[in-house]
């Protein structure tokens, strides 16, 4: 252990003395916080939103002379929602870069494949906040202590989903899902949520990670329709939730779908609104959406005035992986605005950590918080076994090509 | 062209041996690498099922599939691995990585609590796979399932074969251009050596110069067959040039004494007496004599002469031998001959002399024989004397042929003291008298018969009324009969007198 200590310490005297000369002097008070997270490939409007969104907040929090006299860069890395470039990045981002913390990840199979590192760098006091995923690894143990999670749970996203569904008499639920750790891990909610009903799902299929929208999912359709099901609980994202939706509807199935919060609403309804234009058709209908942070719409909260006002002052630019690939931001949206929330809370971590940024005191700074309001009429609570910020789970559908929070679910009744 | 052959027959056999081998080889490799990679990935599968099955106690225990899922999901990137599933205890599937659906297949597949049990399953959409299921806890958690792709093998060894037969072919072609380039060696030197043949059959060897080829190298680069065949083909050749040599200087020497003989012939001839009738005023006598040489110069001759103008006088001769040396010798014996005729009337008193002086200084024992004599025309007396030559025959006007009778001298040229005596005998008018050489009785046919005496009596007995001229052209007419095709072996001379008697 002294000797590691010893290196440790020759390295770190190594890097100040090279950084000395070679590299532009890191601002003392800047406080760097790593990212890695989908800016390119098929899932990067997950990544460049939540960016964006949190952007918005540091942005703000930046020209107003920081925290605490200090300004917050993000260091961030695309890994284009794959797990071996999240763990390089990860590695990265704590080797190299010596981040503070890390901030705003995308994805399950991602993050649960970075959750060992996170064990293995525990000793540095490395901490995961608020990953954009609902879960279960990093939830329990033995992971749970190095992760902070804002977000709900799928479990969560899924009971409220099948709750609702059995409620209104739609009792056989079928699932479609993406085939990793991600899908397995929505599926496996239904899963549990059915059990509590003493139900089971009736029918699955799922799909590779990665499908781009142009991919054709009558087979994964045909297979569904089999099981007669009453509804579907779809665990994708946008560009594979958005074809698979196409397709239904193409079948003439009119089944309401559900999807969680990850898939990315305006996304998907912007490709399903843009194939349904090409053929005339209207695929946005019968589609509920569950979310973990409230809409955007309800101007009434803080939250959302702030966020508004924010994205429209500061309009954050995409992480250039994704200008370079003529990303288009949205305006909007509920990933942003979870990322502007994940910022915010952030912001009061980093606050109330004082001038001593030592990365181990942050697991007791922030398990030290109690309820603390961010603007969304629910407070947010860590404690030393609690490290689940928020439990709220909302609804939307859509209006008009628009998500709107849903009011009543006895439309689908059955 | 040849050479081409040589190489098609050659290629033809590398082809077959090629494809041989190639065959033989890929069963063999693939049969081998089938076996091999199969035992393979039944243990890669074992090992990773095994190995699922050993981390995944826990976490299903704690009912987390999406750990699980995340696990299993790391075991699908490494090749061959087609499908993991993942069943509890009630053999109900929890975490699997198929895509669209889980197949009807695998949901019947069971597993054994105390070790891994390895299948052979045809999924639909997936393909033919081996299953392994591994007991997870001996099986109270559940099972643990690592589909293996069978096409994988199909394509390593396919892939394998390609590789190796790539090589083999890589190989079969540099032998080919290896066999190319030797068959070159050899036939290129086989089809210059052709070339040269067929030159050699066309050269014209009368000129000096030689053959014009590069071969010369041949038997010095190649110490074999090739260089040996070239050698033999160059002695060849100048063996041809020496003996064609030989041949044109042998031709010329021969051309040019034949030319000279021909000359020979003509002066010889020349000096025989060739006009005929040779004396058309005198019709108490018809006289007719031809020579017919077997070579182009001989030894026989014949002469006549008015002595006076009562006085006919002929002869008729043969030299010993033939050929350029007994033409010499008759040429000397005719000249002295008609030069004593010309002084003597007494024919032994000729024939005498004659001897004497043939005798002189004959070193080469050449002899002639010679009958001759001197006819007064008036009264049809005849006399003659015969130096060893064949007594001439008397045909009598109604054709009685006798043999004239001998006067017992021998050959001129041997001793010059021999002595030679006249006869005399008298020719009633109508008779004929018939002089020749032994080359008209001694013709001889294929079959190896002479025509005889015998032969020429009954001949002059059937034609005793022919004149002179006739009788000897039909004469040589059944000499050629009687002989055929046999060759003419010696000088054929006769000489006819008809004597008609008084001049009317």
């Amino acid at each position: 252990m002294k000797t590691s200590r010893v290196v440790t310490t020759l390295r770190l005297w190594l890097c100040v003395y090279a950084g000395c000369f070679f590299i532009p002097p890191v601002q003392a008070e800047e406080i760097v916080i790593g990212m890695s997270a989908a800016f390119t490939g098929p899932s990067s409007t997950l990544g460049v939103e939540l960016y964006r969104g949190a952007m918005a907040y540091l942005e703000h929090v930046n020209r107003n002379g920081g925290i605490n006299g200090r300004k917050i860069r993000v260091k961030a890395y695309d890994d284009s929602y794959t797990p071996a470039p999240a763990v390089e990045n990860t590695i990265a981002l704590v080797e190299q870069d010596r981040v503070l913390l890390l901030f705003g990840y995308v994805g399950t199979p991602t993050v649960t494949r970075t959750l060992p590192l996170l064990k293995k760098y525990s000793a540095q006091h490395v901490y995961l906040f608020f990953p954009y995923t609902g879960a279960q690894p990093q939830r329990e143990a033995p992971y749970d202590g190095f992760v902070f999670n804002l977000r709900s749970s799928y479990r969560r996203e899924t009971q409220g989903l099948v709750d609702h569904f059995v409620q209104i008499g739609r009792k056989r639920i079928a699932v479609f899902y993406q085939a990793d750790a991600y899908g397995r891990s929505g599926w496996d909610g239904v899963r549990r949520a059915l059990e509590t009903h003493a139900l089971s799902i009736v029918g699955e299929a799922t799909y590779r990670r990665g499908t781009g929208n142009e991919h054709s999912f009558a087979e994964q359709v045909r297979i569904l329709q089999k099981a007669t099901p009453d509804a579907i609980v779809v665990i994708g994202a946008y560009a594979a939730a958005a074809a698979f939706i196409s397709a239904v509807r193409e079948a003439a199935w009119d089944i309401p779908i559900a999807n969680v919060s990850f898939v990315g609403t305006e996304r998907m309804l912007h490709l399903l609104r843009e194939s349904g234009k090409a053929r005339g058709k209207d695929y946005t209908r019968n589609l509920v959406n569950s979310q973990v942070v409230p809409s955007y719409e309800d101007t009434a909260l803080p939250a959302v005035q702030q966020y508004r006002e924010y994205m429209d002052t500061y309009m954050p630019q995409p992480p250039p992986e994704a200008v370079e690939k003529g990303y288009e931001p949205l305006h909007y949206s509920f990933t942003s605005f979870e990322g502007f929330l994940n910022a915010k809370l952030l912001g009061e971590v980093l606050r109330r950590m004082g001038d001593a940024l030592n990365p181990s005191s942050l697991r007791a700074v922030v398990e030290g918080m109690g309820d603390y309001d961010l603007g969304i009429g629910v407070p947010v609570a860590f404690g030393p076994h609690q490290h689940q910020g928020l439990d709220m789970v909302y609804y939307t559908t859509v209006k008009e090509g628009q998500p709107v929070p849903l009011q009543d679910w006895q439309v689908w009744a059955k | 062209m040849k050479r081409f052959k040589l190489f098609q027959r050659t290629l033809i056999i590398m082809v077959v041996l090629f494809g041989v081998i190639a065959t033989v080889t890929s069963i063999l490799s693939g049969w081998t690498l089938a076996r091999r990679l199969t035992e393979e990935y039944r243990s890669k599968g074992t090992a990773i099922a095994k190995s699922i099955a050993d981390a995944s106690v826990e976490l299903l225990l704690n009912r987390d599939a999406s750990t699980v899922q995340t696990i299993i999901d790391q075991f699908l990137e490494i090749e061959g691995v087609a499908y993991v599933f993942v069943t509890d205890e009630n053999d109900a599937i929890i975490s699997h990585t198929f895509v669209p659906a889980i197949p009807q297949e695998v949901l019947s597949l069971k597993g054994e609590k105390q070790r891994t049990v390895a299948q052979d399953l045809a999924i639909q959409g997936v393909g033919d796979v081996i299953d392994i299921a591994a007991p997870i806890l001996v099986g109270v958690v559940g099972y643990v399932h690592i589909g293996m792709d069978k096409q994988i093998i199909r394509s390593s060894i396919w892939s394998a074969i390609v590789g190796q037969q790539s090589l083999m072919f890589a190989i079969f072609l540099v032998s080919v251009l290896a066999a190319r380039f030797l068959v070159d060696r050899v036939a290129q030197p086989l089809s210059e050596l052709t070339a040269y043949v067929q030159q050699l059959a066309s050269h014209d060897f009368s000129s000096s110069t030689p053959v014009a080829t590069n071969l010369a190298r041949l038997p010095r680069e190649s110490q074999d067959e090739v260089g040996e065949l070239a050698s033999a083909f160059f002695h060849l050749e100048e063996a041809l040039r020496q003996s064609i040599q030989n041949l044109k200087e042998t031709t010329a020497a021969k051309e040019r004494i034949e030319s000279e003989l021909t000359i020979a012939h003509d002066i010889q001839m020349s000096i025989l007496p060739k006009i005929f009738p040779p004396f058309p005023n005198r019709s108490e006598f018809d006289l007719y004599a031809t020579i017919e040489s077997a070579r182009e110069v001989g030894g026989d001759f014949y002469d006549f002469a008015l002595v006076d103008e009562d006085h006919l006088w002929f002869a008729i001769g043969d030299v010993s031998g033939k050929g350029v040396p007994a033409s010499l010798f008759m040429a000397a014996t005719k000249t002295l001959l008609r030069a004593l005729a010309g002084k003597n009337t007494h024919p032994d008193a000729i024939l005498s002399e004659l001897n004497i002086e043939l005798c002189r200084d004959n070193d080469s024992g050449m002899f002639v024989t010679i009958f001759h004599g001197i006819l007064h025309l008036p009264s049809g007396t005849l006399v003659y004397s015969n130096g060893g030559h064949n007594p001439p025959y008397v045909i009598s006007p109604v054709g009685a042929v006798t043999p004239i009778e001998n006067t017992g001298g021998m050959a001129l040229g041997v001793l010059p003291e021999t002595r030679y005596r006249t006869k005399t005998i008298a020719l009633p008018p109508g008779a004929r008298l018939f002089l020749y050489t032994d080359g008209v009785t001694e013709a001889m046919n294929s079959a190896g018969a002479l025509f005889s005496e015998h032969r020429l009596c009954e001949f002059l007995q059937q034609t005793h009324e022919d004149s002179p001229t006739e009788l000897l052209r039909s004469l040589l007419g059944e000499l050629k009969r009687f002989s055929l095709d046999a060759e003419q072996s010696d000088d054929i001379t006769a000489l006819a007198l008809y004597y008609r008697g008084e001049a009317h």
